[in-house]
Parts: C-alpha cells; sequence; structure tokens
C-alpha cells in the first residue's frame, strides 16, 4: 500500500475504523476505498489517477 | 519618577485604583462569590460543547442548503465554531479541566441538537439553529462577560468577546439569509415557528450554559429527521447533471485551464462529504470535529478559488453544469470510507496533476492560473509535511 501522505487521514481513519468497529485492516479498508473511487467516481480523471497505483 | 500627589503617596492611589481602570476592559468587576469559578467553568463546559455539536449539525445541513453562497457561508461558520470552541477548551485547560466532554454535558447538549436537526427544510433549519441557538449562545457570551471577575477572569473574557463578535455577525447574515429566501407568508410563518420551538427546546435542555432547569422531556419536534442527506442540493441558477468532464489535452491552454478551474469549484463536493462525515462521526476524539471542520472549510475555499478564477476567464459558473453525482455514491458508502476515499485516494492522487498542471502554467505564462493552483498545493504541501513528521517512526 502507498503511504498516505494526508496527515489527517493517517490520523483519523485507523480511528474511524476503530469506532465503527470495522472488521477489515487498514491495508483492506484502503483498498476497498480505491475499489469504490474506480468503479464509481464520476470524475474521469480521478479514476484514471485511483487505477494508476 | 512618577509625579507626587501633595499629601498622598504614589503606592496609596494605586492601591485604591480600581484595578479594571488600569486592565483594558470594559466589565466592571462583579461581586464574585467563593464558587464563582466553579460556575464559571460549568458555563465553559457547555457553551465549547454548544459550539461543538452546533458545528456538526451544521455539517449535516450543509449538502441541502441550496444557496450557493449560503453553502459556502456555512463552511466558513463551522470551522469559526470549533475554532471557539478550541479557544474555550483552552481555557478549561487552565482551568484545570483537561477534559471537557463529561457525560452530562454531552446529555444535556446532544438531544437538543438531535431535535433542531429535524427542520425539513434548509432555511428552517437555519432560522433554527442561528436564532435559536446561535442567538442563545452570544447572549451567554455577553452574559458571561457582564457577570464575571474583570480581574480574575480576564482570559476568559478575551475570548468570550470575541467569540460574541463572532455569533452576532453570523447572527446578522442569518437574518439578511432569510429576508432572501423566506420571501412568502408561508416561508415567514415556517421562520417564525421553527425559530420560537428552538428556543422552546434550548430552554428545556437546561440553557446553553446548562444552568437552568432541565425539563424531564424535550418538546417533540413532530418531524421525523432527513439527516443524512443522500444528495446534495444547488440552487436555481445551476444546471446540474450526474456525470463529470473529460479532461481536455493540456496542450488545448484555454479549454484545459477552464476544465481545471470548473473543477476546483466541483470540490464542494468534496467539502459536503467532509461535512456530512462531521455530522455522522457522532461520539470521536473532540479534535476529530476540529480537523474535519478546517478540512471541509479548506475544500470550500478551493471551490470558491475556482468561482473566482472562472469569471476571470470569462464565464459564470451558472453557464456550465456542475455535477453532483460524487456526493451521492459515496454516501452509499459508511463515514469512515468516505473519510478513507478522501485523504488516502482522491486528494492524494490529484497531488500528480497539480504539480503538472502548475508547470505548465508556468511555462505558457498564466501566472494568475500558476498562483492559484499554488496556493491549493501550499494547502496540500502542509498536510504532507505534518503526514511526513507524524509518520516518522511509523513503520
Amino acid at each position: 500500500m502507498k503511504p498516505c501522505t494526508s496527515a489527517w487521514g493517517q490520523k483519523w481513519v485507523p480511528e474511524l475504523i476503530k469506532h465503527q468497529d470495522e472488521p477489515m485492516s487498514l491495508e483492506e479498508v484502503i483498498e476497498d476505498c480505491r475499489k469504490a473511487v474506480i468503479e464509481n467516481s464520476l470524475a474521469l480523471a480521478q479514476r484514471a489517477y485511483a487505477d494508476k497505483h | 519618577m512618577g509625579e507626587r500627589i501633595p499629601g498622598r503617596s504614589v503606592e496609596s492611589v494605586i492601591e485604591q485604583t480600581d484595578l479594571s481602570l488600569l486592565l483594558d476592559t470594559s466589565t466592571e468587576p462583579m461581586n464574585a462569590t467563593p464558587n464563582d469559578s466553579k460556575k464559571r467553568i460549568e458555563q465553559l463546559k457547555h457553551l465549547q460543547a454548544w459550539e461543538t455539536q452546533t458545528a456538526r449539525l451544521l455539517g449535516g445541513w450543509q449538502p441541502a442548503v441550496r444557496l450557493w453562497e449560503a453553502k459556502h457561508a456555512i463552511g466558513l461558520h463551522l470551522w469559526r465554531d470549533l475554532q471557539t470552541a478550541g479557544e474555550l477548551r483552552t481555557r478549561l485547560w487552565e482551568l484545570r479541566v483537561s477534559r471537557p466532554d463529561g457525560s452530562a454535558v454531552v446529555e444535556s447538549v446532544l438531544p437538543a441538537i438531535k431535535i433542531l436537526a429535524c427542520a425539513q427544510q434548509d432555511f428552517e433549519f437555519i432560522a433554527g439553529l442561528y436564532l435559536g441557538a446561535k442567538k442563545a449562545l452570544a447572549e451567554a457570551y455577553r452574559a458571561y462577560l457582564e457577570e464575571t471577575h474583570a480581574t480574575w477572569d480576564v482570559p476568559s473574557i478575551d475570548i468570550l468577546r470575541r467569540a460574541a463578535v463572532i455569533k452576532e455577525t453570523k447572527i446578522e447574515w442569518a437574518e439578511a439569509y432569510l429576508a432572501q429566501v423566506a420571501t412568502s407568508d408561508e416561508r415567514r410563518h415556517i421562520v417564525e415557528r421553527w425559530a420560537n420551538y428552538a428556543v422552546e427546546v434550548i430552554t428545556a435542555a437546561g440553557g446553553v450554559c446548562g444552568e437552568d432547569e432541565r425539563s424531564a422531556e424535550l418538546p417533540p419536534p413532530g418531524y421525523g429527521c432527513l439527516l443524512p442527506f443522500g444528495e446534495c442540493k444547488r440552487d436555481d441558477r445551476f444546471k446540474v447533471q450526474l456525470q463529470g468532464y473529460d479532461r481536455p489535452p493540456i496542450d488545448d491552454d484555454e479549454a484545459h485551464t477552464l476544465w481545471q478551474f470548473v473543477s476546483y469549484t466541483i470540490e464542494m463536493q468534496a467539502a459536503e462529504t467532509l461535512a456530512s462525515v462531521l455530522w455522522e462521526g457522532e461520539g470521536m476524539d473532540w479534535e476529530f470535529y476540529y480537523d474535519v471542520a478546517r478540512h471541509c472549510y479548506d475544500e470550500c475555499r478551493h471551490s470558491k478559488m475556482g468561482e473566482e478564477r472562472v469569471r476571470e476567464l470569462g464565464h459564470e459558473i451558472f453557464e456550465i453544469p456542475q455535477f453532483t453525482g460524487n456526493y451521492a455514491w459515496r454516501q452509499l458508502y459508511d463515514p469512515m470510507r468516505r473519510y478513507g476515499m478522501l485523504t488516502y485516494i482522491i486528494e492524494q492522487d490529484s497531488f500528480a496533476l497539480k504539480h503538472e498542471t502548475y508547470k505548465n502554467y508556468v511555462k505558457i505564462g498564466d501566472t494568475t492560473s500558476a498562483e492559484a493552483i499554488m496556493y491549493d498545493i501550499i494547502d496540500e504541501t502542509m498536510h504532507v509535511r505534518l503526514g511526513a513528521e507524524m509518520g516518522a517512526g511509523i513503520d
């Protein structure tokens, strides 16, 4: 997984995972997020950049 | 040496001088009781909780506010509310209260907030929040300033004076907004009814300082809660479409520049997603709300930056359809994934595009576009630097 450069993401996604009792690991959640952007985003540039990584 | 007053020493004059005259303050010291600090601490605890929870509520409603200018204003207001809450919490820390979020505070504030969320229309919600809750906060700050000791409590006075002015400015904003939007008798009636109802709810909850007697039950709203919103709204000036735009070739300077700054205006969807996370992330640490509120406001600023540049390029944003579908599909996911998509995927991956286009603007001599992009990169770079510092030592 590419390291997150967002301080806020790095700080709060793990806390939200705990808060929601999410069974997936951070790595699995981030891949889930990437897949969701690639499959659903209506901004073509967003999809293309998400797909490159 | 100071000039001597005949028959009196300088020291005796100072001793007899009201200290409030030496301090630059218009508030006279009042008769503080031995329990004054305890009372003030309880007030400040409740006030910071109301600031925090009203900011969350603004976040919950921001996507459904139709008027574009109001949507921008709310992005700023929710950030200002969290800043005020932060200052109050710092003061509480000085007063030896390191954890101001006791369950009693949360339990007295949250039920009222959840009822105020139940407005059915954006202008109705704004009437209740601003003419009800924010007005109560402004009055509470003024009352505190009147009552507290002008010497002992100077640090609180500095904070509450500023907070009162900020609140009063927002109430003026809301009055102007409502005058613009609530133009029919029916709408004016809804505004008046919901604002009065909000006052009843806050009173029944024990007031924003938590000092008054609390009713066993809060008056029911008679409506179900519409939050969280599955779609973000735009006002009637906009054309809306679900699909985004293809990126033109970068060497088509005019088309690419317009595409890029229209894309910035559409960052309002990111602000709206963050605003919804602010509301739905109930029970998180207070710092989470502070960071998400700033992030939300940053996205509003980026959208505004796009709007201004589009206008400089000879267009109005209302001529170009906005697409709102990215907010809509993100709402199908839980708040944690929405936040993860924005921070780990969308923002992170957009860096390459921003750097590429910045260099191109410099190359073609479009300094204004380059500077605008640079400000955005500076916002993001701050996050990168913080991220790198935070990440040091983490495998």
